[in-house]
């Protein structure tokens, strides 16, 4: 349980010192050099492209727990093994589990 | 010059981003084209296993690309995102949404969950090269003001724009068919081979003409830049057109041997001979030059000596994952092996130089010794400080 807990307060702190950095250095972008104010685009649309983005990323976000939980609950049911990104071959793998036992 | 110098450093890597990144693309327009579920099998798996174990490696040279071009030049950068935010919006998107589905499509399990995040991918492979080239377009035919303020619709949407995305797109899948030939031949699967030769000899004519297309426009649209491609960056042109007909002569022949890194060459011939006819002017239409367009000299001291760091950094890391591609070491879901379209590119940039499969290991070990000796010697450095 408490394992469970330390993942997500890993990312939890990760954020948090993220928006200290961030926040803390308001109002420079580039400390004592540069204002916030100064660097921001002369573009309109600022808006419409922050929804955008977060639109997409909400998408996104949500395609992968969608997908963690299926994953989840393919290793749950047992059955053979899905195939490991970038592992070494099935022999290979044999070997290594092997060797553990 | 030191700019110049910073100006090489900026073309070299967006030429490797176009013959390594600009092949991952390819993949998703013949993803794309490859049909209904059951024909596009096969060609969809080439596909695939080529792609995987390379395509978020060869996007390291745009993160290269774009921080080099604004830190170097900082000025032209900026006249550069704020005229053309939308497309460059719009491939960043691509981008996205290309990785996106092309990761999920291999982890979920129904056949329409695939199709959707299959389309996913193959459409927005398409996105994103069309719009750099709108970009880029723009760049070459004068419409990116020195002092940009606000973003322009028609910068980037003249004829000449347009045509630049579409050669973007016929190029990506040009270099894609030609690797995977390369690929169908190297595992002897002729069926593959033959039919991505059919494509490559489409791709190629529809690139060749594409490129014939741009050109002429730019005799309306930016006479200067006509005149110095016609004039002094002649030979790099010639050497383009060159390199196609061979790759086309090969192809028909049945003989893939070379045509990848001919193919590659051919692409690299003409992002040079752009910059070659611009130089060294970044912005055609302003005064906006290497030299005056930004970074102190000494940022730019600072980029070169990075870029030879990264490149003792990356290098190693690139011949490994190649090496260990072409020598079948990475997974694959039978015993066909994983093997890469994206193979060694002994392209024109020395940073790829891959050691052939069969004799890699001892040039493996050595570089991968050079790289911890290095990171050691680096990291006694930081201590001692």
């Amino acid at each position: 349980m408490l394992g469970a807990v330390s993942g997500l307060a890993a990312i939890t702190a990760m954020e948090c010192g993220w928006v200290v950095t961030e926040v803390g250095r308001q109002p420079w972008v580039v400390y004592k050099l540069l204002t916030t104010t100064a660097a921001a685009t002369t573009n309109g649309g600022v808006i419409a492209s922050l929804t955008f983005v977060i639109v997409l990323y909400a998408v996104l976000g949500a395609a992968t727990i969608g997908i963690l939980r299926i994953l989840a609950r393919r290793w749950r049911r047992g059955g053979p093994e899905p195939e490991v990104p970038y592992g070494p071959p099935p022999a290979l793998q044999e070997q290594s589990v092997r060797g553990v036992e | 010059m030191i700019s110049d110098a910073v100006g090489g450093i900026l073309l070299a890597s967006v030429t490797l981003y176009a013959v390594l990144g600009g092949a991952d693309f390819g993949g998703g327009l013949w993803d794309l084209l490859a049909g209904g579920d059951r024909r596009g099998r096969e060609p969809r798996r080439l596909i695939e296993e080529s792609i995987t174990p390379v395509w978020e490696a060869n996007h390291v040279w745009l993160v290269f690309d774009l921080v080099i071009f604004w830190t170097a030049f900082p000025h032209a950068f900026a006249a550069v995102m704020t005229t053309a935010a939308l497309p460059l919006w719009l491939a960043l998107a691509g981008i996205v949404l290309r990785g996106a589905g092309f990761a999920f499509r291999k982890e979920v399990s129904g056949l329409g969950a695939q199709r959707v995040l299959g389309a996913t991918f193959a459409f927005s492979s398409l996105l994103a090269p069309f719009f750099m080239g709108t970009v880029i377009g723009a760049i070459a035919t004068g419409q990116v003001p020195a002092d940009a303020s606000h973003a322009s619709l028609s910068a980037w949407t003249s004829a000449t724009s347009l045509l630049t995305g579409l050669l973007f797109v016929g190029a990506c899948g040009y270099l894609a068919a030609v690797y995977l030939v390369g690929e169908a031949a190297r595992r002897g699967d002729h069926r593959l081979r033959a039919y991505f030769t059919r494509r490559a000899q489409a791709a190629g004519i529809v690139a060749g003409a594409l490129s014939l297309a741009v050109l002429a426009e730019l005799h309306s649209s930016n006479h200067a830049l006509f005149s110095r491609l016609t004039g002094r960056a002649l030979p790099l042109v010639i050497l383009a057109g060159l390199c196609g007909l061979a790759v086309l002569a090969l192809l028909t022949a049945g003989r893939p041997r070379g045509v990848r890194v001919l193919a590659a060459a051919g692409v690299a011939a003409v992002i040079w001979g752009w910059g070659v006819a611009q130089y060294p002017v970044l912005l055609p239409g302003t005064n906006v030059t290497l030299s005056n367009a930004g970074a102190p000299p000494a940022t730019l001291v600072a980029i070169v000596v990075l870029f030879v760091v990264a490149l003792v950094i990356v290098g190693p890391s690139f011949g490994l994952l190649f090496s260990l591609q072409g020598r079948r070491l990475l997974y694959s879901d039978d015993d066909s092996g994983a093997a890469l379209a994206l193979q060694p590119l002994p392209s024109a940039e020395p940073l790829v130089q891959q050691p052939r499969p069969t004799e890699a290991s001892p040039a493996v070990r050595t570089a991968v010794v050079a790289f911890v000796v290095v990171d050691a010697l680096l990291r006694a450095r930081r201590r001692a400080r």
